[in-house]
């Protein structure tokens, strides 16, 4: 398997410093970050392969965030990781192509299944 | 004033054709002259006149007084008494008729013309005081608040309809009880007796209202909240005659309330729920991957450890499982509904049930009618089943047996569901509850799962939910849903 960058983007320290030994092990490198505006920065600097984010961040917030990164590169994979979400929300989220939503506490087997799926699905389309 | 017709009632021809000279030269017209009763009854018919000049004393079946009730009965025409007897016992007779007046023979013609304008003038007044009375009687017989008026003594002496239906009683056999009687009032929350509020009103000489929690037990016992207000009747002068309670029936009224406050709770909970599921998922899925990456680093195989790991991702499970049911509740989206088989439904969500309890010696009885497919929202339908089943197992506790049927009512177009269990029941006053949020007799219980059960099938598909229980024997839920064909 090919290393694959990731950025995470939450508030909660803990929670990154957990998601990202899990995921390093598993060969993936990871960088992260604590609001949106520091992923949309990661997505315009760095070549990633994929961006993990809660919805809820201080700034604009991971909402905001999604829409901006998809202006700037509409085929990046994200992930949001998050405890819920408005179903409104919800709804919009599951139209789009390369997104998927994940609800906080997962298996990391899972998020890793998911990383792959949507990875494959945005390279068949590169 | 205008010329007025005089029917005149004299069998003495000389005096009678005297009274018309009379009369004319007053300036009236005399429409008829009778000589006998009989006579001046066809003629007051025929030609309605304004007065009726009647001697007392006639020949014939039918004497002057007589002849006056019935034309006064009949014909509603003033009546004035012409006599040469001015005896008490003649006099207490003709009063029985109403009379306006009498006048003794012989009499002068100012006399005369006093009278009947006496006469004429009495009745104008009385007419008018008559379709006053009927106007207000009917004002009041139309208001839809209820109206009770009593005398000083608190009795009843008048009920509008709209009373009469709340009370269960009608206004006849009420008129002369005591208001205490027809009107059985109780607070709603103590459900002691209130005072009688006439009694208040006649002290204080003022009106008052009554508190809000009261509650009106009818006749036959059905109780109405009611909104009541409660005023003295007085004279012009000021004496107090009687009091008048207006009041309404605003059992409705306080039944929206209640749903209204209900909404509001959950929309409270809801805003509260989705926070607090948002922030408690959070620490939730740092343990589970801490969890995660503590157990992979475990350095040999220690069984120990594992069972502990294993124990703490339980209880994460059942944690995530509360914050679920919690936000699923308060924000119970609208149905997506598509035909289902609900047969096959119950069945799926009965084996899965069946998988958790492995320990139990429950025989399941199938009774599954032939049904159409119905339209509902298959999730929301299998969690009502699910949590209905779930339940059912728990009562059961060990061995016991769990029936579910199902019914096509065609008359009703309704789909019948039944699930019925040998478990320890539900008390009567829990079952009153059931719908409740937060309710639970379980240790483990949120209270959650049966109350969103009932709101998907309430609100989300126009069904209704029955339970029927006898404590330590039996429960069964019987679910009606509509069946939809569009």
């Amino acid at each position: 398997m090919s290393i694959k960058r990731i950025i995470l983007g939450d508030d909660d320290r803990e929670m990154c410093e957990e998601v990202s030994e899990a995921l390093e092990d598993s060969g993936y490198t990871v960088r992260c970050v604590h609001c949106g505006e520091d992923v949309i920065e990661k997505v315009k600097k760095e070549k990633l392969s994929i961006v993990l984010m809660d919805l809820k961040m201080p700034g604009i917030g991971g909402y905001e965030a999604f829409k901006r990164i998809k202006k700037i590169n509409p085929k990046i994979p994200i992930i949001f990781v998050t405890g819920s979400l408005p179903s409104d929300v919800e709804k919009q989220l599951k139209k789009v192509r390369f997104t998927r939503i994940l609800y906080k506490p997962f298996d990391i087997e899972k998020l890793i299944k998911e990383i792959d799926k949507v990875s494959k699905e945005g390279n068949t389309h590169e | 004033m205008k010329q007025k017709q005089i029917l005149i009632v004299e069998d003495e021809r000389l005096i009678a054709d005297d009274i018309k000279l009379s009369i004319k030269n007053l300036g009236h017209a005399v429409c008829g002259m009778a000589s006998s009763g009989e006579k001046a009854i066809k003629i007051a018919e025929e030609k309605h006149p304004d007065l009726v000049l009647m001697d007392i004393v006639l020949k014939g079946q039918m004497d002057g007084t007589e002849t006056a009730a019935i034309i006064r009965n009949r014909f509603h025409i003033p009546i004035l008494y012409l006599t040469a007897y001015a005896d008490d016992k003649t006099l207490e007779r003709a009063k029985i008729t109403e009379p306006f007046g009498y006048i003794v023979k012989p009499f002068e013609n100012r006399e005369l013309n006093s009278m009947i304008e006496i006469a004429l003038y009495k009745h104008k007044i009385e007419k008018r005081l008559k379709e006053s009375e009927e106007w207000l009687s009917t004002t009041l017989k139309s208001i839809g608040d209820a109206v009770i008026a009593t005398d000083t003594e608190s009795c009843v002496i008048f009920m509008n309809p709209a009373a009469q239906t709340l009370t269960g009683w009608m206004q006849e056999e009420a008129k002369g009880r005591t208001l205490r009687e027809v009107f059985n009032i109780i607070n709603e929350n103590t459900g002691e007796p209130e005072d009688d509020p006439t009694s208040r009103v006649l002290h204080k000489g003022k009106a008052i209202r009554l508190a809000d929690h009261t509650i009106l037990i009818a006749r036959d016992g059905t109780k109405h909240h009611i909104d009541d207000s409660c005023a003295p009747i007085k004279h012009e002068k000021g004496d107090i005659a009687g009091v008048v309670l207006i009041f309404r029936d605003i059992t409705e009224r306080k039944m929206l309330q209640r749903e209204l406050m209900q909404a509001e709770k959950m929309a409270t909970i809801g805003t509260m729920a989705a926070s607090v599921a948002h922030e408690l998922r959070n620490p939730l899925g740092v343990i589970k991957t801490a969890t995660y990456n503590l157990e992979r680093n475990l350095e040999k195989k220690d069984e120990k450890m594992e069972r502990r790991i294993f124990n703490i991702n339980k209880k994460i499970g059942e944690a995530d499982k509360i914050i679920t049911d919690l936000l699923n509740y308060s924000r119970l989206g609208k149905p997506t509904l598509a035909k289902i088989d609900i047969n096959k439904l119950i069945e799926e969500v009965e084996s899965r049930v069946k998988t958790e309890f492995p320990d139990t010696d429950i025989k399941t009885v199938k009774k599954l009618g032939s049904i159409p497919e119905i339209k509902v929202d298959q999730v929301q339908i299998g969690e009502v089943f699910y949590n209905i089943i779930k339940n059912a197992y728990e009562a059961i506790d060990e061995m016991g047996e769990l029936t579910l049927s199902t019914k096509h009512i065609k008359s009703k177009n309704r789909v019948d569901i039944m699930i019925t269990d040998t478990g320890c029941g539900i008390s009567k006053e829990n079952i009153e509850k059931l719908d409740q949020p937060f309710f639970s007799t379980k240790a483990k219980g949120t209270g959650l799962g049966l109350s969103l059960s009932f709101r998907i099938i309430k609100e989300n598909h126009n069904g209704t939910i029955e339970v029927k229980s006898e404590a330590g024997k039996s429960t069964k839920f019987l679910i009606k849903l509509p069946a939809l064909i569009i």
